[in-house]
């Protein structure tokens, strides 16, 4: 088990409450919860289906904002920020990593995880040199010029995983990352986020259902209608 | 961020589209360009009608109220024989003065001995009116030989040869080398009469005027009109008609300067068949404008609205990598100023193979008001052609704002989760 | 020498030195004199006139006028045909004007406008040549089997509608009997030839008075005649040629 070096939490969510209203109806995904995310862990969201994982993924990740609560990312309080300073900053500190890849079908996979650094104003120099590294990390530097369309769905994923890790972010959102692949690739894909979070110090927090991930993970948080039941240290 | 290539990229996603999109962009830039060009060939052509065709000149000077009343009291406003010659003296060393024509229009009855109708006359020196009409023709259009019986001549050493037009000729029966006599009345109201021989007949270009009209040497017009030295105006000739208004302001201030009041008017002011034409096909133009940006911007506009709306996953994971809602924008907007400027490209060369292809073909039609035919020949207007690059750039760029703008706004979590 | 040459040249000055006591008859007052056979003179002369004219071959309908003239005026009024019964045409100096009933205004008829038609005529029949023109006696000729003086009229100012006016008037009569009518070029514009049938009574006297003009056009093949009749000498009131009364 990897922990932070310093007592801070990379992330520290407290009270959150995030309602929906569809039409007339109120929908309350997520009731009170609260929880601290440590630098450098490999974590698991789970639970059924409507419990709220993927509400939570989102206001983790920034991209959404919860009701009531507030959110905590490296010391801050990202609750008063503008829009486009959240956006820099997650730009900066989180990668995403999503269920269906998400890849750019008209940039080749160099190209694709360039991106997120052309996006801040790296040099596209900078910017090739870094891709080409992270795409070598996770093993696919000979399908550099490859378009995804012509790529596995494994070697997609793997492109993603290059492209969260690229600007060197502090925490990394994995939404259901092998629910699209097949066993083998599945465990590809684990291995290599295992091998990242231990190499590089990359805190990985996943939703899945995938029990093979589940065993992997060093703390499991299980969320039941909106709020969290249970938040297993397993190793 | 390179949104140049990411622009370039977008518009290959579904090339169908953006082909579509591009073609309509294409098919309305050249129809534009095209209908610019004609209409540029044809103001050149009636400006130089009236310029040198009508014999209007660039600038035309007379006594102040000769425009209002100058035909019910012609004696009060003609300029006498020392006016003249002052305003020759004072003009003639002026640049771009290429020549000063005094003239004189009367009218009367012409008659063949048998039968007598009206006849309006234009009384010019031989030499003015040689010099008046050169120019009057451009290169292509000699080469295409549809007008040479249009330019006029006058004999310096036979005052009483005239040339009449083709339907006043007619009309009296009178061939070439014809006699008829004209009688008009003078400015104190005596009969005056003279012979005169037809050298030959020419087409004045409208058929309003065509059966009626003469033109005559200024010393026989004003021997007929018992006003010697006298003159109704004077025509200025420059060497550009683009001096046409420089050169209106110094001479209204060296006349006034040296005291004497007179009033200038352009060609373009006095050629109403100019002004109509001109105000005519600048509302057909403007009108065509119109519809063909409004079909350009209701395409492009579709066009960035569907893919906007196929693209909204991609939109929601670059917003979650860490791109601007501005940038979003950027990324449509550009790709439609993209696909706009390649749209003009390709109408820019729709055009010029068009215009190839119509000006080899030698066509000729009749205009309105006319006689004879006209060659049908398209310039390239560059002015309205880069005016329509632009305000068509500008246009789609817009056009593809809104939606770009709305998918900007759109929650990331809605954005991703869109099928 | 030779007798005969003798009498011939005695023959030749007789005749010359007969010219001679004869030449230079008063051009000025031979033209005013004729004048009064053309209504010249009189307080007033009120008269019929038929017209008719032809223009190439077509021959207009016959028109009834009646004239009633001063000096340096004169209105004419349209009595026949129907249609244009009541149609004037005033003249006052070198002025015209026409009315009609039912115009509002009288309508001026410009020395252009003059120039064809049946306003042309009134110019030829103005009766006052003495006044604007200076006569000049030229030589005699015979018209119509009758000897006439031939005088050359030059216009005294601008205001005539014709600059030069050739004249004959008849030795024995008095009266004018052809006339050709110059432009300012000297170019033949119309000829009219007139005839004195009617009688006037002028004091005592009775003098012959015109009772026809033909008038020809020089440039045109038209031709318009004019048959006086009934001449009666009557005092005509100013405002009978006033314009503002004339309706």
């Amino acid at each position: 088990m990897i922990t932070s070096n310093s007592t801070q939490p990379l992330l520290r969510i407290s009270d959150i409450h995030r309602r929906f209203m569809l039409g007339e109806t109120a929908i309350d995904a997520l009731h009170r919860v609260s929880l601290d995310i440590h630098s450098g862990e490999f974590l698991a969201v789970w639970g059924p289906s409507g419990s709220g994982k993927s509400t939570l993924m989102n206001i983790i990740g920034l991209i959404d904002t919860p009701t009531a609560g507030e959110v905590w990312f490296d010391g801050q309080d990202t609750h008063s920020l503008k829009d486009d300073s959240i956006t820099d900053f997650r730009g900066k500190k989180i990668g995403f990593v999503f269920q269906n890849f998400n890849l750019v079908p008209v940039l080749s996979a160099q190209e694709n995880v360039m991106l997120p650094l052309q996006i801040q104003g790296v040099t596209d120099t900078a910017a090739r040199d870094r891709a080409t590294q992270a795409l070598v990390d996770v093993g696919l530097d000979k399908f550099m010029t490859q378009r995804p369309d012509k790529l596995s769905g494994g070697q997609r994923q793997r492109v993603a995983i290059a492209r969260a890790l690229v600007v060197s972010p502090r925490l990394i959102i994995a939404d259901e990352p092998t629910a699209n692949l097949d066993s083998e690739n599945s465990t590809m894909i684990i291995e290599l986020m295992r091998q990242m979070n231990h190499s590089k110090g990359v805190t990985f927090v996943f939703t899945t259902h995938d029990p093979r991930l589940l065993e992997h993970v060093d703390r499991k948080v299980l969320l039941r209608d909106g709020l969290i039941v249970e938040d297993e240290v397993t190793q | 961020m390179n949104t140049l290539k990411l622009a370039f990229r977008g518009l290959s996603r579904n090339r169908r589209r953006s082909l579509m999109t591009l073609l309509t962009i294409a098919l309305g830039f050249a129809a534009i360009s095209l209908f610019a060009g004609y209409t540029h060939n044809i103001y050149s052509g009636i400006s130089r009608g009236a310029i040198h065709g009508e014999m209007l000149g660039h600038l035309t000077l007379r006594k102040p109220g000769m425009t209002k009343e100058g035909k019910l009291y012609p004696e009060r406003y003609l300029l006498s024989n020392d006016e003249v010659e002052k305003l020759i003296e004072l003009l003639r060393n002026e640049p771009h003065v290429k020549l000063l024509a005094p003239r004189l229009a009367f009218s009367g009855l012409i008659s063949n001995g048998r039968v007598s109708t009206i006849f309006l006359a234009e009384g010019i020196e031989p030499s003015a009116l040689k010099t008046l009409q050169d120019g009057m023709f451009t290169q292509a259009e000699i080469e295409r030989g549809a007008f040479i019986n249009m330019k006029k001549k006058l004999d310096p050493d036979h005052p009483e040869v005239v040339e009449l037009s083709t339907g006043l000729a007619d009309l009296l029966h009178i061939n070439n080398q014809g006699q008829a006599a004209m009688l008009v009345n003078t400015m104190s109201g005596q009969a005056n009469a003279l012979d005169v021989t037809m050298s030959k007949s020419f087409d004045t270009g409208n058929a309003g005027t065509n059966d009626k009209f003469a033109l005559v040497s200024l010393g026989f017009a004003q021997n007929l009109y018992d006003a010697a030295g006298h003159a109704d105006r004077l025509t200025v000739l420059l060497d550009e008609v683009t001096q046409t208004e420089p050169m209106r302001k110094l001479i209204h201030a060296k006349l006034q300067a040296a005291g004497l009041e007179m009033e200038i008017n352009s060609w373009n002011e006095l050629s109403s068949f100019y002004t109509q034409v001109h105000g005519m096909f600048n509302m057909i133009f403007g009108f065509i404008f119109l519809i063909v940006l409004t079909v350009v911007v209701m395409s492009v506009a579709n066009s960035m609205g569907m893919t906007v709306i196929e693209r909204t996953r991609e939109i929601g994971t670059l917003r979650s990598i860490g791109l601007r809602r501005a940038g979003v924008v950027r990324i449509f907007t550009m790709e439609s100023l993209m696909l706009t400027l390649n749209g003009c490209g390709m109408g820019l060369l729709l055009t010029v193979m068009v215009r190839y292809g119509i000006n080899v073909a030698n066509i000729s039609y009749t205009p309105p008001n006319s006689v004879s035919p006209t060659p049908l020949l398209v310039d390239l207007d560059v002015g309205h052609i880069v005016f329509t690059f632009v305000l068509m750039g500008i246009v789609a760029t817009l056009a593809a704002y809104l939606p770009a703008r709305r998918a900007a706004n759109t929650k990331i979590i809605d954005a991703l989760g869109h099928i | 020498m030779n007798t005969k040459l003798i009498t011939q040249l005695v023959f030749l000055a007789g005749l010359w030195m007969s010219t001679v006591a004869a030449a230079i008859p008063d051009a000025q007052n031979i033209l005013k004199q004729s004048d009064r056979a053309r209504g010249g003179g009189l307080p007033g002369i009120v008269w019929d006139i038929r017209l008719t004219s032809r223009d190439a071959d077509k021959v207009a309908e016959e028109q009834h006028l009646q004239v009633r003239a001063v000096d340096d005026a004169s209105v004419a009024e349209v009595l026949e045909p129907l249609r244009s019964k009541g149609t004037k045409m005033l003249q006052v100096e070198h002025n015209m004007w026409l009315t009609r009933p039912g115009l509002s205004k009288p309508i001026p008829i410009s020395p252009r406008q003059r120039m064809s038609g049946q306003a042309s005529n009134g110019d030829i029949a103005a009766t006052n040549y003495a006044a604007d023109y200076e006569a000049r006696f030229v030589s005699e000729e015979k018209v119509g089997g009758e000897m006439c003086y031939v005088l050359e009229l030059s216009a005294k100012h601008k205001r005539t509608t014709y600059d030069k006016i050739r004249y004959w008037v008849s030795l024995a009569r008095g009266v004018g009997v052809k006339a050709e009518f110059y432009s300012l070029s000297g170019k033949l514009l119309k000829t009219a030839l007139f005839k004195y049938d009617n009688t006037i009574q002028f004091g005592e006297k009775t003098v012959p008075f015109v009772s026809s003009m033909v008038i020809r056009d020089a440039l045109v093949d038209a031709e318009t005649t004019m048959n006086f009749g009934t001449v009666k000498v009557k005092k005509i009131s100013p405002s009978e040629f006033d314009l503002g009364q004339i309706q």
